[in-house]
């Protein structure tokens, strides 16, 4: 094994390509280490992956079959990135990252996914995405980027450290952080970029927010960099020292590398600190490059990632060991969000009459008690009652022998060992175990 | 049945059992001299902010104190109003703090904080009290925090295994609780299927479903199934708690509080009266005085109330000033609650407010204090330091004082 190991290496070293690259930068990782990495999986599980990472659901069995037949897997990717779908679903889990599932401050959470979405569709530069949330002004309904400030009003440099810089100064809002860097007087400065900010209550449910430069008369605020602004339109300047710092681009290439992989270099992706290295810092440097040689182009790194031997690792190990996990020698499991859940459901089982119900069933499965933080969007989350009342709905059984069950829920054929436990089953019984299954359930 | 034997049968397996003593002893649970002795909590929540001045701080004959009269109690000297006369016989068991103090006049706001302890910020969730009681007892086959009528507030860092088993409608939970019994079989047929899968990813999580899919398919055959079928109740005590929401919400805590359950949360709203004030807490009053009554001697003849602490609160009190349309508006500067039970003192009055019931003028408390008297009643150490998962530690209690007179 560890020949091939220092095979793999020594192809990725000495390529065409002057950079190693993200698989030749594992490979030097495991070789050091000595860590034996899962082989990769086949193509079934990777159209699988790739479509819930991309488009939110799993295959549809037409789709399975066409891919099977056929499996150029860098065709697949552009073909996912193309479909509406993808610029939908990554507004969905980016809205649940900045904004959860709740509505505070008559915040309209629908308006930041539309803006959001058009946002992922005409593939914007994602620095300039986070400027424009950063520094948003305007009326909810009209400026759908001003609900991520107005929802997170109370403290919105909390909330911009953690997702724009990985920086968390939750703590130093009391004190000094205890085993970082930052103080509460960093903490305060920051704070002070958003006292000018202003927020209004209008008709219907609406509001408006602006800065009030009467407000702007105290002492200047002061990056984490030790930057202070120039103009007296203090979270533009603020929007452009986060957007061009390094914590930035190491965030956003590590946020991205959370997503597909279910784990961070930096993990949990919104804690870089002093405590909490990142488990292969030159993939690190490589990415965040990366995003900075793309001009943080969002679909150029996910072609980047995905193209990877690395995305491709098989999820199955034989015991548990977070080192392992830290080196990405196999694939995490990531649970579906509730979004996911659904799409699978109608598309596995041609429910797509169901699909007015998709609301209900997000709200159902998210439920007030989640009204809380889903920054890092792949914490398993459910309760006993999410999981009663989803062996409550009985899915609709679609026609098909069980190889096809198996293929249109699992994207495989059933083993020996299932053939004989669903030997005599009725259908529904058999759609039922699979649509309640872990292997439906996660992303593996 | 005697005490012991039920809390050992509820108290779960032998393993969760030893599981349970061996985490007290790493951490140092309950602190030496504490005496905490509640085990269950019922919170009667008062949503939209019920009126101090016409409920437990009443000021009759001064200009704001409206038509809302003043009744003497079963506990000495402590005046309550008139809409309340069946809790007022029962005073004795409960005590007033009249002098709580926020600063969130805002209805999310004011119910964050009330839930939690501390003031809301987005993106920083901190854990209901129902949540930290789940953590705080003893591993269970059953929820052991349920809500009643309302989604209940979440468990954040504490984690999902402590979320509410929200029934915001009893008879559809009792009847999804029975469909879910009817399909145990399949259930252990999916567990089967799963096997395969589970033994190829030795990953925490899944074993934490498949722990949740076990329990669920034992949960049809456990008492907290049965206490949810109110029709078991003899109608002559069923009786009593009348056929009001609210009324059925209070049968159903005792009976889930009796079945193990640790912490129940009945909503009741309408206490959001800006206009039309006194009619409207006429109203409110006269639906939750008898239930709440009889879950009070209900718990007492069962020998719970001395390990149940019943309390009863909104998310603010209201103005003094009465308004243009008759009505009282949001004053997060004077709330009142009401608690009792648990081996906390009943019949006392803690602090108090001036005149009109417009400021504390005495012994004023914020609602940490107020957590904090609730936990310490429980065993728990206040100042005790959990670790969130935003990375640093933070106390229960946002830092809160336990309200001495309540607990000696």
């Amino acid at each position: 094994m560890i020949s091939r190991t220092s095979l793999v290496l020594a192809l990725a070293l000495c390529g065409g390509a002057a950079e190693p690259g993200i698989d030749g930068l594992l490979a030097r990782k495991w070789e050091e280490t000595g860590v034996r990495p899962a082989p990769l999986c086949d193509d079934a599980e990777f159209l699988r992956r790739a479509s819930l990472d991309l488009i939110g659901r799993v295959p549809r069995i037409d789709e399975l079959k066409a891919f099977l037949a056929k499996p150029d897997r860098a065709a697949k990717i552009d073909e996912l990135l193309a479909s509406p779908d993808f610029p939908r679903f990554w507004s969905e889990t980016w809205t649940a990252m900045l904004n959860g599932y709740a509505s505070a401050f008559n915040s309209q959470r629908d308006g930041l996914r539309f803006w959001l979405e058009k946002k992922f569709r005409d593939n914007a530069p994602f620095d300039k995405i986070a400027a424009e949330l950063v520094a948003a002004s305007g009326i909810s309904s009209v400026e759908g980027s001003v609900n991520f400030i107005l929802h997170n009003s109370v403290d919105p440099a909390i909330k911009i450290s953690r997702t724009f810089l990985g920086i968390r100064l939750d703590c130093a809002r009391c004190h000094d952080h205890p085993f970082d860097r930052w103080t509460q007087k960093d903490y305060e400065e920051m704070a002070r970029f958003f006292v000018p900010l202003q927020k209004e209550d209008l008709p219907a449910g609406n509001s408006r927010v602006r800065d009030n430069p009467d407000r702007a008369g105290g002492p200047k605020p002061r990056f984490l960099t030790g930057a202070q602004p120039v103009t007296s339109r203090w979270r533009e300047d603020l929007a452009y020292f986060i957007t061009t710092s390094k914590p930035f681009s190491r965030t956003f290439a590590n946020r991205l590398w959370y997503h597909f992989m279910g784990r961070g270099i930096v993990d949990p992706p919104d804690d870089f600190s002093l405590k909490n290295k990142p488990s292969v810092p030159a993939l690190l440097d490589f990415l965040a490059e990366e995003a900075v040689r793309t001009n943080f182009d969002v679909r150029a790194m996910i072609r980047k990632i995905c193209a990877s031997d690395a995305y491709r690792r098989s999820s199955r190990h034989d015991a548990r060991d977070p080192r392992l996990e830290a080196l990405f020698a196999y694939r995490m499991l990531k649970p579906m969000t509730p979004e996911q859940l659904f799409d699978s459901l109608v598309a596995a089982l041609d429910a797509g009459e169901f699909r007015k119900r998709r609301d209900s069933f997000i709200r159902t499965f998210v439920g007030r008690s989640f009204g809380e933080d889903f920054s890092n969007v792949w914490r398993y989350r459910e309760t006993v009652q999410d999981v009663m009342t989803k062996l409550t709905l009985d899915p609709k059984t679609p026609d098909g022998s069980l190889d096809e069950l198996y293929l249109r829920l699992l994207s495989r054929a059933p083993n020996a060992r299932e053939r004989d436990l669903c030997r005599g089953r009725a259908p529904a019984e058999i759609v039922f175990a699979l649509a309640n299954s872990n292997e439906f359930f996660f992303n593996h | 049945m005697s005490c012991c034997t039920r809390r050992t049968f509820l108290g779960g397996s032998l393993g969760g059992f030893f599981a349970y003593a061996l985490r007290h002893r790493e951490e140092g649970l309950f602190a030496q001299e504490s005496t905490g002795r509640a085990r269950r909590c019922v919170v009667l929540w008062m949503d939209g902010g019920p009126s101090h001045v016409d409920t437990f701080d009443p000021k009759p004959g001064e200009e704001t104190g409206g038509p809302t009269k003043a009744i003497e109690t079963a506990a000495r000297g402590v005046r309550i109003a008139a809409w309340l006369p069946q809790i007022a016989r029962r005073m004795n068991r409960l005590s007033i703090v009249r002098s709580i103090s926020s600063k969130e006049g805002d209805h999310l706001r004011g119910q964050y904080l009330f839930h939690t302890g501390y003031p809301l910020v987005e993106g920083f969730a901190r854990p209901a009290l129902g949540a930290m009681i789940s953590k705080e007892t003893p591993e269970a086959r059953i929820p052991k925090y349920v809500s009643l009528g309302a989604a209940g507030f979440g468990p954040a860092f504490l984690g999902a295994s402590h979320a509410p088993f929200s029934i915001e409608d009893l008879p559809q939970a009792l009847d999804s609780l029975r469909a879910v019994g009817r399909k145990k079989e399949r259930i252990k047929f999916l567990r089967t299927l799963d096997d395969d899968f589970d033994r190829a990813h030795p990953a925490e999580v899944l074993a934490g479903r498949e722990e949740m899919l076990r329990k669920i398919e034992e949960l049809s055959d456990t008492p907290f199934v049965r206490a949810l079928d109110l029709d078991t109740e003899p109608s002559r005590d069923r009786e009593r708690y009348g056929t009001s929401t609210f009324g059925r919400r209070c049968l159903a805590a005792r009976r889930l509080l009796e079945s193990g359950v640790r912490f129940v949360e009945i909503h009741q709203d309408g206490w959001d009266t800006h206009v039309d004030n006194f009619a409207k807490v006429g109203e409110v009053c006269g639906l939750i005085d008898a239930p709440w009554a009889a879950l009070m001697d209900d718990l007492a003849a069962k020998g719970l109330l001395d390990e149940t602490i019943v309390l009863w609160m909104g998310e603010f009190g209201r103005t003094p000033t009465i308004n243009a349309r008759n009505g009282r508006d949001h004053y997060p500067r004077v709330t009142c609650a009401v608690l009792g039970g648990g081996g906390l003192q009943g019949g006392r009055v803690v602090g108090e407010t001036d005149r009109l019931g417009a400021n504390v003028v005495k012994d004023q408390v914020g609602v940490p204090d107020l957590f904090a008297t609730l936990v310490q009643a429980f065993g728990v150490d206040p100042k005790r330091r959990f670790r969130t998962e935003f990375g640093g530690t933070a106390t229960l209690t946002d830092n809160g004082t336990p309200i001495k007179s309540l607990l000696q």
